[in-house]
């Protein structure tokens, strides 16, 4: 399936750190106290040349609200991520992103299937009625619960992008669940996903993104691959943390892997619409050539 | 009954077999101190897999699990016989970050190696860091952070246990992103990469 789009956005939450977030707030709740921060966000992505935007709606799920009492907001705090992303960025396909609820499946934690397929389905019916054109899974270390989270999103009819968190272990690369890249693939694209793939990845280089790609590539023929790294690993210094990947290396790195077959670019933390303008370009000569 | 037993339970992660033969081992006389140094034989080769890659954090968290059941059997005749941890540490994630799993396996370690913790939980501002360390005499400190942004929130917490002078209190660190040079430049005692070296770490620490 083709989705109309190869060129996503970039991180959402250092750059609301830059705005003012404080540590420890959850960033979903700035869809409505916010809003025109979020917006610029957006607008400065899609002026980059994002062609997907993706909704602020990553911990909006009512696990992660609760920790902060916030459960009762889920629906508004969702629809106004929308609402926020259809007046920044007119045109763009929008992305509603889903974040893992943070608790674990038994045996690891408490959590019960049952329980993980309510919370994704309620956030899912929000942000599917709101009007999102597909669904950004992203950040799973534990394959199974991503499949359970893509079984219960195929209820709404729409494509879904699934994403793990790969980190180095010893020469490989794998989850913190042990995953291979090819298993998480795999199982990811077996459940339903209409494209997999790797965001964040604390310490993992651009080679080890475009090695896993690869991997990836190597048992998903067809299926779009979804990339977006971090900008490198973080630096402390006077005025907080900084981010040392530069956009520059994203281009060439974006041009090595789009010689792996159907690729959806993107960025994790730490980057920036200068990063996501860079691959644009790249794309654009890739195209041309 | 044979010790190996009971190590082999902790390693397999199987919580009912780590409760039922912990009572076993109790009700046959074994020595409450020898039960505890199986589990932590237990603890410490599935630590020892997790370093060399040979298991991962699922492996981890069902073995401090079984750990967990098994020391609630045995706690209680721990103390009843007077073996009480040598060290107390007290450990919880830095303030603006809500992330557990690497802290509670650390927890567990450190219970595993006859530590007594204090687990303060996530998003802990640094002056609840510096009040508890004090309430508990702390031997130890430990700061977790996962997310790359929260790393100054462990700056913030090491200064301000520095400047309530707890002499005592050795501070260690760690997190997925943090790195040992991180570690210096804040002035940590001490940095574990893993729950496994946090063990070893921890030991050097408080041997002074």
């Amino acid at each position: 399936m083709t989705l109309g789009f190869r060129l996503v956005d970039g991180a959402m939450g250092t750059e609301l750190i830059k705005r003012g977030l404080v540590l420890g707030t959850p960033s979903s709740l700035w869809n409505l106290q916010r809003p025109e921060d979020i917006q610029s966000v957006h607008r400065s992505y899609h002026e980059a040349g994002s062609q997907a935007i993706t909704t602020n709606t990553f911990g909006a799920n009512q696990m992660q609200l609760a920790l902060h009492g916030m459960e009762s907001q889920l629906d508004e705090i969702n629809i106004a991520a929308i609402a926020n992303v259809k007046s920044a960025a007119l045109g763009a396909t929008i992305l509603g992103d889903i974040g893992p609820t943070g608790e674990m499946l038994e045996p690891y934690g408490d959590l019960e299937p049952d329980d993980l397929k309510k919370a994704v389905y309620r956030q899912g019916k929000v942000l599917a009625e709101g009007g999102v054109s597909a669904f950004l899974v992203e950040t799973f270390s534990d394959p199974e619960e991503l499949c359970i989270t893509i079984d219960t999103l195929l209820a709404f009819g729409l494509p879904i992008l699934a994403t793990f968190a790969f980190e180095q272990a010893g020469s490989e690369v794998r989850t913190a669940w042990g995953t291979t890249p090819e298993d998480a693939a795999l199982r990811a694209v077996g459940a339903g996903a209409t494209a997999t793939g790797a965001n964040c990845g604390t310490e993992l280089s651009l080679s080890a993104y475009a090695s896993l790609a690869r991997q990836m590539r190597s048992v998903i023929p067809d299926a779009p691959l979804v990339l977006q790294p971090n900008a490198g690993s973080p630096q402390l210094g006077p005025d907080g943390m900084s981010y040392s990947r530069d956009a520059e290396e994203f281009a060439s790195w974006a041009r090595e892997v789009l010689t792996l077959g159907e690729m959806i670019l993107g960025g994790c933390c730490g980057t920036t619409p200068l990063h996501i303008r860079q691959m644009s370009q790249t794309l654009a000569q890739e195209s041309n050539s | 009954m044979d010790t190996q037993l009971l190590t082999s339970a902790i390693v397999a992660g199987n919580r009912k077999d780590a409760k039922a033969l912990t009572e076993q081992a109790l009700a046959e006389g074994l020595p409450p101190q020898e039960v505890l140094d199986s589990l932590i034989a237990g603890m410490d080769e599935i630590g020892g897999k997790f370093q060399r890659n040979e298991a991962f954090v699922p492996e981890m968290l069902i073995a401090a699990r079984a750990m967990k059941e098994a020391m609630a059997v045995l706690e209680p005749v721990l103390l009843a016989a007077g073996i009480k941890p040598e060290f107390t540490a007290v450990i919880g994630t830095v303030q603006g970050d809500l992330h557990d799993i690497g802290k509670n396996l650390v927890a567990m370690m450190w219970r595993g190696a006859n530590f007594s913790v204090v687990d303060l939980g996530t998003n802990v501002p640094p002056e609840k860091f510096v009040e508890a360390a004090r309430e508990h005499q702390a031997d130890l400190v430990g700061l977790s952070a996962l997310l790359t942004t929260t790393m100054p929130s462990m700056k913030a917490t090491i200064e301000a246990l520095r400047s309530a002078e707890l002499p005592k209190a050795k501070v260690m660190i760690g997190g997925a992103p943090i790195t040992p040079e991180f570690a210096k430049e804040i002035g940590a005692d001490g940095f574990a990469a893993d729950a496994a070296s946090a063990v070893t770490v921890a030991r050097e620490l408080v041997a002074g």
